[in-house]
């Protein structure tokens, strides 16, 4: 079986791997785009297994641990100048124990320093090494950058592909936890494994549907989704630690990067608290409709057929649109609770202008 | 894993793996030491994914075994246990290695080794032994003039060429070209070359002087050069990329040749680098030379001037500048009595090269590119 057989979805870009691993014509370098949660690591993981092994890759070139793989993780928000001069040096040193060394980076957090150091070993390497660059999109990526790698697109996973996944992995609701995911793995995964997740997701259900009578039934409803997302940035700080903690000499790094996993845990929880709420809406649109198969929170159909027939008439496109717009927001940095209020304010008053029932 | 073994021989190979074991690295499992026991022995090996090193040392083994234990805290420890007769003991279902001396027990969290790299062997039938001091005594005379900026991480490593029976390495950090040829006992089939970093033989150098060992076993594979110091194996990645075609920088003839004396000028040298150090741009330093007689020059808008004369074997008028430092190196790495400068025009690369006796062709050459002086032109 192919080392990509167990990777869902992506079919066309796995058969253009693999025709390149077979018939030469390796690139220098690729960028994997699409967005996150699709399966651009793990495809990029095991390509990189592949390409340093002589022959069939091993176990621990499977498991990321090969040491003429190397992935680099950004320091904080960016990919530094420092790393990428490491690896401009790392990429002219020959291999240790494989063919090539390959390189794994996040392209879309190189800052213009660090992408202009890399640019001349992209194009060029001294060395045989490749380099698998991963993006959200091929946009968020400098051009210079971009130019020089071959362009691979990761869509959406389809739904079905992740039902069968989770299913095959054992786990129960599998058909809810992977129209949840979107058309990420990941996200589905983590909605299938983390207790965390589920209980945001039901904070979020509450405050779209509740649609309180005054500001506090409002702002409690927010404080819920926050608190949630804080637990999920704490579970992620619990996970790194446990990960990491065991090498006690490394200790104020350990420290840095649990509180790095905490922020960025709770940031990504936030984004999806917003999403969730669009989908929420989008939802009791297709209800709305009369479309109910549409819906991705399969499991609240009732819940969401009472409320559209509570409010007839109501905008729900509208308010999908509105929660979608203020996720927009968090990336400049405004607080949750903030973002949420507003959502929800100018929901309510969306949904209530066009309801005969207030 | 239980053994016992001499502390003292354990805290010196613990050392030298530590050295090469990176305090961080994107493969955590190389964050530490791989010790294993067996045949009679303890052997330890650490990589930072471009070094790698292995060495050993005798022990009673009571119980084969491989374990991985992190590098700073194991040599420290190891470092300032008292001396004599330590016992190391590997509980690996609690994941840690007891370390005892008389009286003392000190436990660190150790790893599985599954994960450890496997790192390049010193392969007997296709190594060769060399004069240690006269392969240390050439990097040495190529040391200055490698590049310690990495964006050309080529310049940053020594070619290095076995033919005949010589050895010659060659480094450039594009400001400053060195070239040793070193005569060898052995006889080489064809001719044998690979760009080693430069770090890597600074490490053979440290290795070879604190082994009390003569010759250097060698090996060179496409990908891997590997040294062999008594029982130190310690390994390299290659460079990848083609080195500079050096024979091209080289001038055919000089119009110029001229001789001074290399103490007087090195203590000048010293003497008024003194106005320029740790200046950027760095401030040349102007040698003018007339008839049986040079001048030393230095200015420096800030800080003053300098001047000395000393005694040269020209006969025409003609200056030419350069970086102070990139002189001094050139000059130092001279040892014969007079230093020889070869000059053609003022903007065109110089060479310096020892005095040969027999009007014969030395074996350390070292080209400078010279500066403009602004003050001259």
């Amino acid at each position: 079986m192919s080392v990509f057989g167990d990777i869902v979805g992506h079919r066309d870009i796995i058969r253009s791997l693999e025709s390149s691993l077979a018939g030469g014509g390796l690139s220098h370098a690729y960028l994997f785009h699409g967005p996150e949660g699709v399966g651009k690591r793990t495809v990029a993981r095991r390509f990189a297994a592949v390409l340093v092994s002589k022959g069939e890759p091993s176990r621990r070139a499977l498991a990321g641990l090969h040491p003429d793989v190397v992935e680099v993780e950004p320091e904080g928000a960016f990919t530094t100048i420092g790393q990428a001069r490491e690896v401009v040096r790392l990429a002219a040193s020959r291999p240790l124990e494989g063919v090539r060394r390959v390189f794994i980076l996040r392209a879309d957090t190189l800052n213009v320093q660090a992408a202009n150091a890399l640019l001349k070993t992209l194009e060029q390497p001294e060395g045989e090494s490749v380099f698998l660059l991963l993006a959200i999109s091929r946009e968020s990526v400098l051009e210079t950058i971009a130019s020089r790698a071959r362009s691979l697109r990761f869509s959406p996973v389809p739904v079905p592909e992740v039902e069968e996944l989770l299913k095959r992995r054992g786990v129960e609701r599998a058909g809810l936890w992977a129209a949840l995911g979107r058309g990420s793995v990941g996200l589905a995964l983590r909605y299938a494994e983390e207790p965390g997740f589920r209980e945001m997701r039901e904070a979020v259900f509450e405050a779209g549907l509740s649609f309180p009578e005054d500001f506090e039934g409002l702002h409690e409803a927010v404080e819920r989704i926050a608190a949630r997302a804080e637990e999920v940035g704490a579970a992620e700080e619990a996970a790194f630690l446990a990960r990491a903690g065991e090498w006690e000499e490394s200790g104020r790094r350990v420290k840095e990067g649990a509180r790095r996993a905490r922020r960025a845990g709770r940031d990504r929880a936030a984004a999806e608290a917003l999403e969730l709420l669009a989908l929420v809406y989008r939802d009791l649109a297709a209800v709305a409709a009369g479309v109910p198969e549409l819906i991705a929170n399969t499991d609240r159909r009732e819940e969401l057929e009472q409320a559209v027939e509570r409010y007839p008439g109501a905008d729900w496109a509208g308010a999908a649109r509105v929660a979608a717009e203020c996720r927009g927001q968090l990336t400049y940095n405004v607080t949750l609770e903030a973002v949420l209020e507003v959502a929800l304010l100018r929901i309510l008053r969306q949904t209530r202008a066009s309801s005969p029932a207030w | 894993m239980r053994v016992v073994c001499n502390k003292e021989d354990l805290a010196g190979k613990v050392a030298l793996a530590a050295r090469i074991a990176p305090v961080r690295s994107t493969h955590q499992v190389h964050e530490g030491i791989l010790v294993e026991a067996g045949g009679g022995e303890v052997s330890l090996a650490a990589t930072d994914i471009e070094l790698s090193i292995r060495t050993a040392l005798a022990a009673d083994v009571e119980e084969e075994g491989r374990v991985l234990i992190p590098a700073r805290i194991f040599n420290d420890i190891v470092r300032s246990l008292p001396e004599g007769r330590i016992e190391l003991e590997h509980d690996s279902s609690a994941g840690v290695i007891r370390l005892a001396t008389r009286g003392n027990e000190y436990k660190i969290r150790a790893f599985a080794a599954e994960e450890f790299s496997e790192l390049p062997e010193l392969n007997p039938e296709r190594s060769f032994t060399l004069a240690g001091n006269a392969l240390i005594e050439t990097v040495d005379k190529v040391s200055r003039s490698y590049s310690r900026d990495e964006t050309r991480p080529v310049l940053t490593g020594v070619l290095i060429n076995f033919e005949d029976s010589r050895v010659r390495m060659v480094t450039t950090d594009s400001y400053r070209l060195s070239i040793k040829e070193t005569p060898l006992e052995n006889e080489f089939e064809g001719s044998i070359e690979a760009i080693v970093p430069a770090r890597a033989l600074q490490e053979v150098k440290r290795i070879y002087g604190g082994s009390g060992e003569e010759g250097i076993q060698v090996s060179l594979t496409e990908n891997q050069a590997v040294f062999g110091i008594g029982d130190v194996v310690l390994g390299t990645n290659l460079i990848a990329g083609s080195f500079p075609e050096y024979r091209r920088l080289l001038p055919e003839v000089f119009e110029r040749e001229i001789s001074v004396p290399r103490r007087e000028l090195l203590e000048t040298l010293r003497r008024v680098s003194l106005f320029v150090q740790r200046q950027n741009p760095p401030v040349p330093v102007s040698l003018a030379f007339s008839r049986g007689e040079l001048e030393v020059m230095v200015r420096s808008q800030e800080l003053g001037e300098a001047r000395e004369r000393l005694s040269a074997s020209s006969d025409d008028e003609f200056t030419i500048s350069f970086n102070p430092e990139y002189l001094l190196d050139g000059v130092s790495l001279v040892d014969s009595e007079n230093v020889i400068f070869k000059f053609n025009e003022s903007l065109k690369p110089g060479m310096i090269v020892p005095e040969s006796e027999d009007g014969e062709e030395g074996d350390f050459l070292y080209l400078i590119m010279p500066m403009r002086d602004p003050y001259r032109s």
